[in-house]
C-alpha cells in the first residue's frame, strides 16, 4: 500500500500544488473577515474542506486515465489496499485542512472575536461536509469507474438533499401537530460527529466490496 | 510446478467468448499467445491477473490459483499490459521509487542499468514519453524485481526493429534460469519465433492449436503445387491454403501426405496466417 499512497502523493504534488495556495488564502480571508461574520468567513472554510476531503476522486480520476489502477493490481496489493489507500488520502487531506480552520477558530475564538459555542458549531460543520461528500461519492466512483460514478454521485445528493429537506419540513410540521421531545444540544452535537464518522467507516466497507467485485 | 495452468477458462463479453482454454506453461519455458486483434489474448491474460472473474474453469499461476488475493504470488509476477500503464505525472525514477516500495526484492541498480542500457529518459513524466519508451519503461519495472513469471501483452508492439531485437535478448536471457518463465502475446509472430518454446493460437476466443514450437514445425510443411494436385490429397491433410489461379499453396500436415512429397518448412509466422485463412473461408 506504500507503493499506491507514494503514487497519490506524487500526483497531489503534480496536479494539485494550487489546493495549498488556495488554503492559505482561505485562511486568511476568514482570519480578516471573521467566521461569523459575512458570508466568506463561512464559504472559504467550506469550501476549502470540500475541496480536499474530494482530493480522492480526482485522483481516482487520474489513475483511471493512466490506466493505474488497473497496473497496480499487477502489484503486490489487494483491491482492498487500493480502496484503503484513497480513504486515507480523504482523511489526511481533509484531517489537515479541518485542523487548520479549527485551530483558526480557537484563536479566533480567544481573540473574542467568534463565541465557542460559534466555534463548536461551524467545527462540527465542517467535519460533517468533509466526511459525507467523499462518503458518498467514493463507494459510487469504486463500483461504477469515474465517469458514471460522478454522474451517480450527482443524482445521489440531489436526492440525498430533496430528502433532507422533506424530512426537516415534515419535522417541523410534525412539531406543531405533537409535542416532540427536546434534543440537548450536546447529544445533537454528538450525532453530527458520530453519524459522519459511522457513515465514512460504512462507505469504506462498501467501497471495499464494490470495487472487489468489479472488472477492470 | 507449472508457472500458469488452465483448466476450462471461459469468459463471455456480450458477444466474445473466450472459450474453454486450455493451456499449461512448465516452469523455465515461454509461452507465445498469438491471435489476430480481438483473439481472445488480453481477456486471457487478465484473467490470469484476476482482473477480470472468469464464467467458467480455473487458472492457476505459480500454483496459486487465480483469487482476490494473490499477493504473495504478485512478488514473483513480472507483468508489462499493452498500454504499460504507469501514472502519466511520474517520472521513470520516481516510477523506480514506487516499485521499490511495492515489491520485497526490488533492486534498484538493475533497474537503473536496464533504463540506461534501453535509452529511457529519467526525467521526463511517463506521458511524454513515445510509446515505445513506455514499454521499455514497463519492461524495466517488469524485470528488476527478480520475478520468476513475466506475464507481457504485446510487450514489443511499438518499438523500433533494433530495440524489440535488444529487448526479445533479454527475455531470451530471462529464462536461462530454469526457474523462470515467460508468457507473451504478439502480433509480432516473428519475435515469437524466435522465443518461444510453445506457441498458443488464439482465434476467436478459441484456440486453434497448442504445441510446442520445435513440434509444430517438425509436424507441418508447405506444399507448394498446382490446383488439382492440391485437390487429390486427403482433406485431413490440409490445414489451410492460399490460391491463385495458377497454383496453390498449402498448410498441410507431413504425416498425411503421401510419402516423398515435397514440402519446405513452414515459419509460425505462415502457420498462423494459413491457419486463420482457412477458419475464416
Amino acid at each position: 500500500m506504500k507503493a499506491l499512497f507514494l503514487v497519490d502523493l506524487y500526483q497531489m504534488w503534480n496536479n494539485f500544488k494550487f489546493y495549498g495556495a488556495f488554503i492559505v488564502v482561505a485562511i486568511g480571508i476568514t482570519a480578516f473577515s471573521g467566521p461569523g461574520e459575512g458570508n466568506l468567513g463561512v464559504f472559504f472554510p467550506m469550501y476549502a474542506v470540500f475541496m480536499c476531503s474530494m482530493m480522492s476522486m480526482s485522483l481516482l480520476q487520474l489513475d483511471e486515465a493512466s490506466r493505474w489502477n488497473v497496473c497496480a493490481q499487477a502489484l503486490p496489493c489487494t483491491r482492498r489496499d487500493q480502496v484503503t489507500d484513497k480513504y486515507a488520502v480523504t482523511l489526511i487531506s481533509f484531517g489537515v485542512t479541518w485542523v487548520l480552520f479549527v485551530l483558526l477558530y480557537a484563536v479566533l475564538a480567544a481573540m473574542g472575536r467568534l463565541a465557542w459555542q460559534m466555534m463548536a458549531v461551524q467545527s462540527i460543520l465542517l467535519l460533517v461536509m468533509g466526511l459525507l461528500a467523499p462518503a458518498v461519492s467514493l463507494p459510487t466512483l469504486f463500483r461504477w469507474g469515474s465517469a458514471k460514478g460522478r454522474v451517480i454521485y450527482l443524482a445521489m445528493v440531489i436526492l440525498l438533499a430533496a430528502g433532507i429537506g422533506g424530512m426537516l419540513a415534515g419535522l417541523a410540521e410534525l412539531d406543531r401537530v405533537i409535542d416532540l421531545p427536546e434534543l440537548s444540544l450536546s447529544l445533537i452535537a454528538a450525532l453530527a460527529v458520530l453519524v459522519p464518522i459511522a457513515l465514512f467507516a460504512g462507505s469504506w466497507a462498501l467501497s471495499v466490496r464494490w470495487y472487489e467485485k468489479r472488472e477492470l | 510446478m507449472n508457472a500458469i495452468e488452465t483448466r476450462g477458462l471461459t469468459k463471455h463479453y456480450g458477444d466474445f467468448t473466450l472459450d474453454d482454454l486450455n493451456l499449461t506453461l512448465p516452469s523455465g519455458c515461454i509461452m507465445g499467445l498469438v491471435g489476430e486483434n480481438g483473439a481472445g489474448k488480453t481477456t486471457a491474460i487478465r484473467l490470469l491477473l484476476g482482473l477480470a472473474k472468469p464464467d467458467g474453469g480455473t487458472a492457476t499461476v505459480l500454483g496459486q490459483t487465480v483469487g482476490p488475493d494473490m499477493r504473495a504470488v504478485k512478488e514473483d509476477l513480472g507483468v508489462v499490459l499493452d498500454d504499460v500503464g504507469y501514472p502519466t505525472g511520474l517520472t521513470a525514477k520516481q516510477m523506480g521509487k514506487v516499485l521499490a516500495a511495492a515489491y520485497k526484492n526490488w533492486d534498484m541498480p538493475l533497474y537503473e542499468r536496464y533504463l540506461h542500457d534501453m535509452n529511457v529518459p529519467t526525467d521526463k513524466k511517463f506521458s511524454a514519453l513515445s510509446r515505445g519508451n513506455k514499454m521499455k519503461l514497463g519492461i524495466a519495472g517488469a524485470l528488476s524485481h527478480r520475478a520468476k513469471l513475466l506475464i507481457l501483452d504485446e510487450p514489443t508492439g511499438g518499438l523500433d526493429p533494433v530495440v524489440r531485437d535488444e529487448v526479445v535478448d533479454i527475455f531470451g536471457q530471462f529464462t536461462r534460469d530454469p526457474a523462470c518463465s515467460i508468457l507473451i502475446s504478439s502480433h509480432i509472430v516473428s519475435d515469437l519465433e524466435r522465443l518461444c518454446d510453445y506457441i498458443a493460437f488464439l482465434h476467436k476466443g478459441k484456440l486453434l492449436l497448442y504445441e510446442e514450437k520445435d513440434r509444430l514445425l517438425e509436424e507441418y510443411g508447405i506444399l507448394q503445387c498446382d490446383r488439382a494436385s492440391l485437390e487429390a490429397l486427403a482433406s485431413g491433410a490440409v490445414l489451410g491454403k492460399r490460391l491463385t489461379p495458377y497454383s496453390a499453396e498449402a498448410l498441410v500436415r507431413r504425416d498425411a501426405v503421401p510419402a516423398g512429397t515435397e514440402l519446405r518448412p513452414v515459419t509460425i509466422e505462415e502457420l498462423f496466417v494459413l491457419l486463420v485463412k482457412e477458419d475464416k473461408q
